[in-house]
């Protein structure tokens, strides 16, 4: 070979090599989670560059529900999605490849009753009618199997309905129904404008791991480090949601209460106000622990009752916590 | 019996029908020009011209189903301000409602009255069977031919008992044969029944065949031109000279002849 | 004694087994129609997984399953509860609208604005709004149903009572029929098979829009809801046997009962 050749190549190969690997080092990913507060992280991941500053392009979308966004999951056309984790266990039941691999948020809902029906606790539900969330969804799951069943009742002695938790919200304060079921932001708000009490909070009385981080199979097949650095993205961010609410509230309000100021009682409530209160009530924690596994495993049980499930599904099938287990080694 | 024929308004002994000065305007257009003439019970007069010179119309006026604007006519003396069962039109499409039998067709009239449905029975049953129809009673219209449908229309106007018939150009839609036939029915029906009847037609030789009286009406805006009697005693032959000579008069009248002579008719004068 | 000459006639015969095979002939397409989807639902089993296509088999033996359960039973029937009451109130109120238009000259513009103002939301988007103003329950699907449904009705009518002959009605005045009368006897039957045609546009209508509403919310029985939960539960099995359900009862309903009325109805004209 010619002298100038010999000194110029490795010159060159080093320079595309090089040109690779930074072009290669904003990693795309199509990442899905349901427009609830219980995802919260993620608004915050993105509008705050955590996902770009673990390397990743994210392309986000917002779902209405979980059952909705799972179906983009098992069908290719997302990577990685923020949703209820009995999501994930449904459509592994059918044979679908899905794995669980962190937590985002513990479970919050709130029964909350309007005061002039006579409702003073969960037995005093039978006959009336409740609002919920999406048929299927893990709030719903839990409702029926946990909620209901401790106070001894069934889907058939509660009138439950299904619908928007907007809806809902204009339901009971038009006393077309009797209670709801609600989550963040709803919650906090019906308790300014409206003269109810909560009877049952699902958090407190019965902690479960809600909103989890599910990926395809493919995904893990594929490109293993998209997981860890989601995953990363996301601690991030409930982290940062720790330390600073303020700043998280003012980011959030944009997204969960795009209608401005609240008009309650002669007084206006700020959105901020709002989101802060949100903020207290939901536990966001990036760590799933054995004992979130074995209420996993609880819920199961339940959903095999509900008829949901055929047969229960093992955990252990559904979760791999692998990346999850990397990130706590590299904790400061 | 002397009758005086004018050109314009003709006014008659009418005892039956008087029609009195009728105008009618649709807007701008003038569609009848003051026309006026009587009509004798038990007369059978028919009404001749070319189209769009408001025979049709006049008929319509006369039957109560429009009103004109201004003139009147009376029946019986009283005025005629909407239609009256006893003063009936058969038109020239049968109109005969398809979702109905024969029979139901021509019980219609006496449903409206509200007979009860053995009288109904009776009556139509007899009315069918002196028309040769009480075979097809129960056939739907469409199943019938053309005369026989007409015929039904017939039927359905005498079910209820008029002693004024309005017929406008009650044939018009029919093959040549079954004209003749249901003219020499139409014929029958008028000597046994003595019934006043105005005939609407644009075939002259209809008109002369069955006629007491013709009226000739010029188009636009439509008026009475002539009256003319037909004094040939009947039963007529259509073939005769008598009529076609009658048949020239009128063509002639109306313009439609190339003339090649005169004739006299009770004195009076005319190219044909 | 008559003598034989030739075999003896088989006309009678012959078209008895005609009729069979005219009856056989007519069935055919309807028999291809569906093989083919049937086809192509099997094809896509086989290229998809089975947790998004399952196979036309294992549908067939969930739905079986699900036909002798009371809970799938009451729920097809609170569905077609909705839908009778939904379909006969839009029958009976186009039909009223159609025939007022008819005869009033200003109802009929103002009949004619409101139905061009209303037709462009599609029926399912009152949902929401139902469900506030009317609560849960049926009324919000009824009300849908009822709004789809009866515009198809309306116009068919009104455009029929326009069309009447005016010699038909000249007819009956001239017989000395009254303002009700005309109605009854000359109007009404004038617009049966615009009241058909009508109606079995509405159907579908209604059908849809109850299927859809259902599923949009504020109900916990019916059809819909059920395909909706299953689709939510991943059991996707459910979710076709469903569809399956409502292909076949739509067809049902439109083919042996409304196809039935419309030839009862219009008797006169098939004779």
């Amino acid at each position: 070979m010619n002298a100038t050749v010999q000194r110029v190549l490795p010159l060159a190969v080093g320079i595309v090599v090089f040109a690779g690997v930074t072009t290669a080092s904003a990693e795309k990913i199509r990442i899905g989670y349901v427009h609830v507060f219980d995802d919260a992280p993620v608004v915050i991941a993105r509008d705050k560059g955590f996902f770009a500053s673990e390397g990743l392009e994210a392309e986000v979308t917002m779902f209405t529900s979980g059952p909705t966004l799972v179906k983009g999951l098992v069908t290719d056309q997302l990577d990685a999605g923020i949703l209820g984790f009995t999501n994930a266990i449904t459509w592994a039941a059918q044979g679908a490849d899905l794995k669980i691999i962190g937590k985002v948020q513990e479970g919050y809902h709130a029964l909350i009753v309007r005061n002039d029906r006579g409702i003073r606790e969960l037995r005093d539900l039978k006959g009336k009618t409740l609002a919920s969330q999406a048929a299927g969804s893990t709030a719903d799951i839990v409702l029926k199997g946990v909620v209901l069943k401790s106070a001894g009742l069934t889907d058939k002695d509660v009138q439950i309905l299904y619908t928007a938790p907007s809806t809902a919200l204009a339901s009971l304060r038009a006393g077309r129904v009797d209670a709801a079921f609600l989550f963040e932001p709803y919650d906090s708000i019906v308790r300014e404008v409206l003269p109810v009490t909560e009877i049952y909070e699902v958090g407190k009385r019965w902690p479960f791991p809600c909103m989890v981080v599910i990926v395809p199979g493919k995904l893990i097949a594929e490109r293993p480090a998209a997981a860890r650095k989601v995953l990363a993205s996301l601690k991030r961010s409930i982290e940062f949601m720790k330390a600073s609410p303020v700043e998280a509230s003012r980011l959030l309000a944009p997204a969960f209460m795009p209608e401005g100021d609240l008009l309650a009682e002669g007084r206006t409530v700020t959105p901020q106000e709002i989101m802060m209160k949100s903020l207290k009530s939901n536990i966001f924690d990036w760590r799933l622990t054995p004992a979130d596994l074995k209420r996993m495993q609880e819920l199961s049980a339940v959903m095999k009752e509900l008829e949901i499930l055929k047969q229960e599904v093992p955990i252990s099938s559904v979760v791999d916590l692998r990346w999850q287990n990397e990130l706590d080694q590299r904790r400061p | 019996m002397e009758i005086r024929v004018n050109a314009a308004s003709g006014n008659g002994l009418g005892k039956k029908i008087n029609v009195e000065d009728l105008t009618l305007d649709y807007g701008p257009l003038r569609v009848i020009d003051h026309v006026g003439f009587g009509v004798q019970e038990g007369e059978f007069l028919a009404v001749v011209g070319p189209s769009g010179c408001g025979k049709s119309t006049l008929l319509r006026i006369m039957a109560g189903l429009v009103g004109p604007t201004r003139g009147r006519v009376l029946i019986d003396g009283v005025e005629v301000l909407g239609p009256n069962p006893r003063r009936n039109l058969v038109f020239q499409d049968h109109a005969l409602y398809p979702w109905r039998t024969v029979f139901q067709n021509v019980a219609l009239g006496l449903e409206i009255q509200g007979q009860s449905p053995a009288q109904i029975r009776k009556r139509v049953g007899d009315l069918l069977a002196a028309v040769g129809l009480e075979a097809f009673a129960a056939y739907y219209p469409h199943q019938l031919s053309g005369g026989q449908r007409q015929r039904a229309a017939f039927t359905r106007v005498l079910a209820v008992d008029p002693d004024v018939l309005f017929l406008d150009e009650p044939f018009g839609a029919l093959d040549a044969i079954t004209r003749l036939i249901l003219q020499d029915e139409l014929l029958q029906l008028w000597v046994d029944s003595g019934k006043t009847v105005v005939l609407v037609t644009h075939d002259v030789e209809e008109a002369l065949l069955l006629a007491d009286r013709v009226i000739i009406m010029s188009p636009l805006p439509g008026r009475i031109r002539e009256i003319l009697p037909v004094p040939e005693k009947r039963p007529r032959d259509r073939g005769s000279a008598t009529l076609a000579s009658f048949k020239r008069i009128i063509l002639g009248i109306l313009g439609l002849e190339p003339v090649i002579g005169k004739a006299t008719l009770r004195g009076r004068d005319f190219s044909i | 004694m008559a003598e034989r000459t030739g075999p003896a006639p088989t006309v009678a015969r012959r078209s008895a087994s005609s009729a069979w095979q005219v009856r056989a002939a007519r069935a055919i397409p309807y028999a291809v129609a569906f093989l083919t989807i049937l086809g192509g639902w099997q094809v896509a089993a086989l290229l998809f997984p089975a947790y998004l296509i399952p196979s036309p088999g294992r549908v067939m033996l969930r739905l079986s399953q699900e036909l002798r359960r009371e809970a799938f039973l009451v729920t097809i029937g609170r569905s077609f509860v909705r839908l009778s009451i939904g379909f006969v109130l839009a029958c009976l109120l186009g039909l009223v609208m159609g025939l007022v238009s008819g005869i009033w000259a200003f109802f009929r513009r103002y009949a004619r604005t409101l139905v061009s103002i209303l037709q462009s939301v599609p029926p399912i988007a009152w949902v929401p709004l139902f469900i506030i103003l009317f609560g849960f329950g049926d009324y919000p699907i009824i009300l849908v149903i009822i709004i789809a449904a009866f515009f198809p009705m309306t116009v068919s009518v009104m455009n029929a009572v326009e069309q009447v002959d005016v010699l038909r009605v000249d007819v009956a005045r001239l017989l000395g029929a009254n303002r009700r009368q005309l109605i009854t006897k000359v109007y009404a039957p004038e617009v049966i098979p615009a009241i058909i045609t009508g109606a079995q546009v509405g159907f579908g209508n209604a059908w849809r829009s109850l299927i859809a509403a259902e599923m949009v919310g504020g109900v916990n029985v019916g059809l819909g809801w059920f395909i909706n939960f299953a689709g939510e539960v991943a059991d996707m099995v459910a979710v076709l046997a469903g569809i399956f359900v409502i292909g076949s009862c739509s067809a049902l309903l439109d083919g042996l009962i409304l196809e039935r009325i419309k030839r009862r109805l219009l008797r006169w004209k098939y004779v």
